[in-house]
């Protein structure tokens, strides 16, 4: 009996703990950026309408040559775009209709993508029929809900509904490193910017975001603020923070040196989950999709909003700044 | 409001008893409320706050005011007007701009908790004193009923049929409906016939106004759950999870038993100075590259949209003049206060480059086209050295520069480590002796400069050869170059030179957005010097960049570079660069307005423009 009252105890002062501790997190942060000026305006315009998907768009990814992109959709078509003159280059026909990852090779030669087929599967672009040369990269045991090309175009980082995150070799099809260590689906996952290609952070229906080292496969920090599933992540420019987008209509930052959460991007209007974020070139602003259609735009370091961008028909389901900052891209529903 | 309140009671009531019998047969022949409580578990936070927002709504003080509505013979009870409902939500959700106020009570009928009365299909809520909205009863609510399926969406299809005989209005995507789930539902017609019939019957023993009232619940009902053609079913959540919210659970539990409590709670206050450092550094770098944040000079006639920058006084009065020692200062010193106001006007130069269809201009802004690298690239290479890592322009100069000081092979090894990292799994081995032959044995042809501790180390790790064989190897050589060959590349003359030329090459593009000829007239001689290493360097880019075979990156630029003459780049520019130097004439190329030595700041805003 005892054992349970200091126990019960414990956990308490945990929890006033982390409260206090919670204060002086948001405080500290907008504290010291309070000399940094303000931005009074932000002038976004859409300028280009990508349509051509019959179904809801699930998943998009940029080119490293700033330009073409490649969206997926409920229809089971692959889309490769040349987002400046808004032409179709690629189409391609999938096998399953649920297709809720894909991913841009560094060189831009090859499409990855997954689904609920469970498998990840590998497309060469600069082939005449490249469905006809499909590759099969790896196989989860659920749906496949993320996947990202590793520096090059020959690793592939997947993860999937069955909790697991997977590096594959696209050669050999082989498992290279397996990450075990989420309580529920991976949702979402963004490798680290720098150039060491050791770190990468997944989040999930655990409503915990885990740093992950690739070297050792184990889950080397662990940040579980959020109150629902997390959808999404991305890192920060300087690859010491990140943050996280979820479905308690919150978007939080994480640092890694310190261990902890840092700021809290929620407001009492905001009530709908957050299903995609993603930086701006130099990390002040946050540009995060919502499911009531709507794109908050948010300064990362006074934590307040300083946007809010409509321009779909309905919910945001994925976004992407091009690499070279000047633009961006949501999808949902038909429209980019 | 009474009125209302009593009729949703009653109703409530009354379809309490048609729904434990529907219920209970349900669950005995489909069993279908199981995987709609799950579906609605990606719902419960939204759900949570929007039924708190609609309860709040009713509440008679404090509440949205109601107004009564005559129609015809019949008197509707009490609705609210679509103004009053936008007003009201933006009381209670503080929101800023009348738009998310009436985006939010849109919402509140997307989702089922308010509906229209009127005839057409849209679920938007306008801000008009005579657009009514009524509340959806609670039994409606997906907290409590979930999502429909398909069996109950027949029952109504079929009492619709059996009305419409009365009362016209049974519409076609119904009728469609209606005979697909006659087919699906072959097994089941009879029940659900009977059903239908049942539910009628007892809607005909109801008074007439709560039999309309509760009609039009239901068709709001249907109008969320089963749209017409054309409006899309925004309650439907795609993908259910995997795992179930209990299994998350358990695991989570289990894994909190297991793990360690994390230590040090109390370094709270440092640890949060630290990391608000880092990432106001960060951004501090890095604010220049973003286009939004850039200063502009306070010119007449533009709208001063960006935020002001306060070392800015000097350089307002001339963008162009500000331009050419703030390039210089930018490099000696981490200085990044006063910079970025002006570096932005080099950087930025002109408009957004996703206005307009010139895709060679487009092109020119990502630097694959005709003017080379951007001042923007050339610039980020000095924020961090992994984005001059990352670039394979920057790694070509940063590797030349190398070899001018002889320190080359650091550069080659880090590359063939990452090309190993990075690589296919077959390759491994072969790799690994290669790097060991090429790099590490002793009297290697281009031996890099390990401590032993670290050449112990990788010897060991070579034993087994894995991706991270050379881990600790690649870091020390990482962090030499970038302590010292880095820093030296940026205070280099190839370096500015480089930077200074792309300026030039992409203000020459530009309406007006010109740099101080005067400037460079004052330094021909570095920049003549430098003038041949630099143009052939870039006119050999072309074809470095496709015969580069350290990276698999660089092919996004081959493949782009097939589009412009890789030719052109060679004569165009030697010629009018060194013209430039010397006479400050107009360069050959050049085209229309370049020729105007207009300062920066009667440029439009990027973004205005278009």
């Amino acid at each position: 009996m005892e054992e349970q009252d200091l126990t019960g105890e414990i956990e308490t002062l945990k929890k006033k703990l982390a409260e206090e501790q919670g204060k002086l997190s948001d405080a500290d942060l907008i504290l010291s950026c309070q000399k940094i000026e303000p931005i009074t305006q932000v002038n976004i315009k859409v300028r280009k309408v990508l349509k051509g998907h019959q179904g809801k768009v699930l998943c998009m990814s940029w080119s490293q040559d700033k330009r073409h992109l490649v969206s997926t959709s409920h229809d089971g078509k692959l889309l490769v775009w040349d987002a400046f003159t808004t032409n179709k280059e690629h189409a391609i026909s999938m096998a399953t209709t649920w297709v809720m990852a894909c991913a841009y090779s560094p060189s831009g030669q090859f499409v990855a993508c997954g689904g609920l087929d469970n498998k990840c599967s590998i497309y060469p672009l600069l082939e005449e029929e490249p469905v006809t040369k499909k590759r099969l990269v790896g196989t989860h045991t659920s749906y496949l809900a993320c996947c990202q090309f590793n520096t090059s175009d020959h690793q592939v980082l997947t993860g999937s509904g069955d909790s697991t995150c997977v590096l594959w070799d696209v050669e050999s099809g082989q498992m290279i490193q397996s990450f075990h260590g989420h309580a529920g689906d991976v949702q979402a996952l963004d490798l680290s910017p720098s150039e060491s290609g050791r770190v990468f952070v997944s989040a999930g229906c655990d409503r915990a975001a885990n740093v992950w080292d690739m070297r050792s496969g184990q889950c080397v920090q662990l940040f579980d603020s959020h109150e629902s599933d997390v959808n999404s992540v991305r890192f920060y420019p300087s690859g010491d923070a990140f943050v996280t987008g979820s479905d308690d209509a919150s978007c939080r930052l994480f640092d890694l040196r310190t261990d902890r959460e840092v700021a809290v991007y929620k407001k009492e209007s905001v009530l709908f989950g957050c299903n995609a974020v993603d930086f701006s070139l130099s990390g002040r602003l946050l540009f995060a999709g919502y499911s009531d259609y709507v794109l908050n735009v948010w300064d990362v370091l006074k934590a307040k909003r300083v946007a809010m961008l409509y321009g779909h028909e309905n919910r945001v389901s994925c976004l992407r700044v091009v690499p070279d900052g000047t633009a961006l891209a949501g999808f949902k529903d038909s429209a980019a | 409001m009474t009125l209302v309140n009593c009729a949703s009671d009653v109703s409530e009531d009354e379809e309490g008893r048609q729904v434990t019998d529907h219920q209970q047969q349900q669950q005995q022949t489909v069993g279908c409320s199981s995987s709609s409580a799950l579906d609605n578990w990606r719902h419960t936070h939204v759900v949570t706050k929007l039924e708190a927002m609609v309860q709040a709504m009713q509440h008679p003080q404090t509440g949205v005011t109601f107004r009564a509505q005559k129609a015809f013979l019949t008197s509707v009870p009490a609705a609210v007007a679509g103004s009053d409902l936008i007003a009201w939500v933006r009381r209670y959700t503080g929101a800023e701009e009348p738009t998310e106020a009436n985006h939010i009570a849109s919402l509140l009928a997307i989702y089922g908790y308010v509906y229209p009365l009127s005839d057409d299909y849209s679920l938007a809520v306008r801000d008009d004193p005579s657009c009514l909205y009524r509340f959806q009863s609670p039994y409606y609510w997906l907290s409590i009923s979930g999502r429909p399926d398909n069996l109950d969406y027949a029952i109504h299809l079929v009492k619709r049929m059996i009305r419409s005989k009365q009362k016209p209005g049974f519409e076609d995507f119904e009728k469609l409906a209606l005979s697909k789930l006659q087919k699906l539902l072959a097994d089941r017609w009879q029940f659900i016939a009977l059903q239908a019939e049942e539910e009628l019957k007892l809607l005909r023993e109801r008074k007439k106004n709560d039999r309309m009232v509760l009609e039009m619940q239901e068709q709001a009902y249907w109008r969320v759950h089963r749209p017409p053609p054309g409006y899309i079913n925004s309650v439907d959540h795609p993908v259910p999870r995997h795992f179930s919210l209990t299994q998350t659970q358990n695991r989570l539990a289990k894994q909190r038993r297991r793990r360690q409590h994390k230590e040090s709670l109390v370094s709270s206050q440092n640890a949060h100075h630290k990391s608000g450092e880092t990432i106001i550094a960060c951004y501090e770098i890095s604010k220049a590259f973003d286009w939004f944040l850039h200063t502009r000079p306070a010119a007449p006639g533009t709208a001063g949209t960006m935020a002001q920058q306060p070392a800015n006084g000097s350089n307002s009065a001339a963008g162009t003049a500000g331009a050419g020692p703030a390039v210089d200062t930018s490099f000696t010193e981490a200085d990044h206060s006063g910079g970025p106001s002006s570096d932005s006007a080099a950087l930025t130069s002109g408009q957004s480059p996703w206005v307009g269809d010139d895709v060679a201009v487009f092109q020119n802004s990502l630097g694959y086209g005709e003017s080379g690298l951007t001042p923007k690239q050339v610039k980020m290479w000095s924020a961090y050295f992994d984005f001059l890592l990352r670039d394979a322009a920057g790694r070509e100069y940063f590797k030349q520069f190398l070899t001018k000081e002889f320190s080359s092979e650091n550069l080659s090894f880090w590359l063939a480590v990452q090309d190993y990292k990075f690589g296919p799994n077959d390759q491994l081995r072969s790799r690994m002796t290669q790097i060991f032959d090429e790099f590490l044995a002793p009297g290697a042809p281009s031996e890099i400069n390990i401590d032993s501790k670290t050449m112990t180390i990788t010897q060991k790790g070579m034993q087994s050869p894995n991706r991270f064989s050379f881990e600790e190897a690649q870091e020390h050589i990482y962090l030499l170059m970038k302590k010292d060959s880095y820093q030296r590349f940026l205070r280099s003359d190839d370096y500015k030179t480089l930077l200074q030329s792309a300026i030039e090459r992409h203000a020459m593009k530009k309406r007006g957005a010109l740099f101080n000829f005067g400037k460079k007239a004052a330094q021909p001689t570095s920049s003549c010097a430098a003038h041949p290493t630099v143009t052939a360097s870039i006119s050999q880019r072309g074809k470095v960049e496709t015969q580069s075979s350290l990276e698999a990156s660089s092919s996004s630029g081959t493949r782009v570079l097939k589009t412009r003459p890789v030719d052109q780049a060679g004569p165009s520019g030697c010629e009018p660069v060194a013209n430039k130097a010397s006479a400050g004439e107009v360069a050959p190329w050049e085209t229309e307005a370049a020729s105007e030595k207009k300062p920066d700041s009667s440029t439009v805003t990027p973004w205005e423009d278009g």
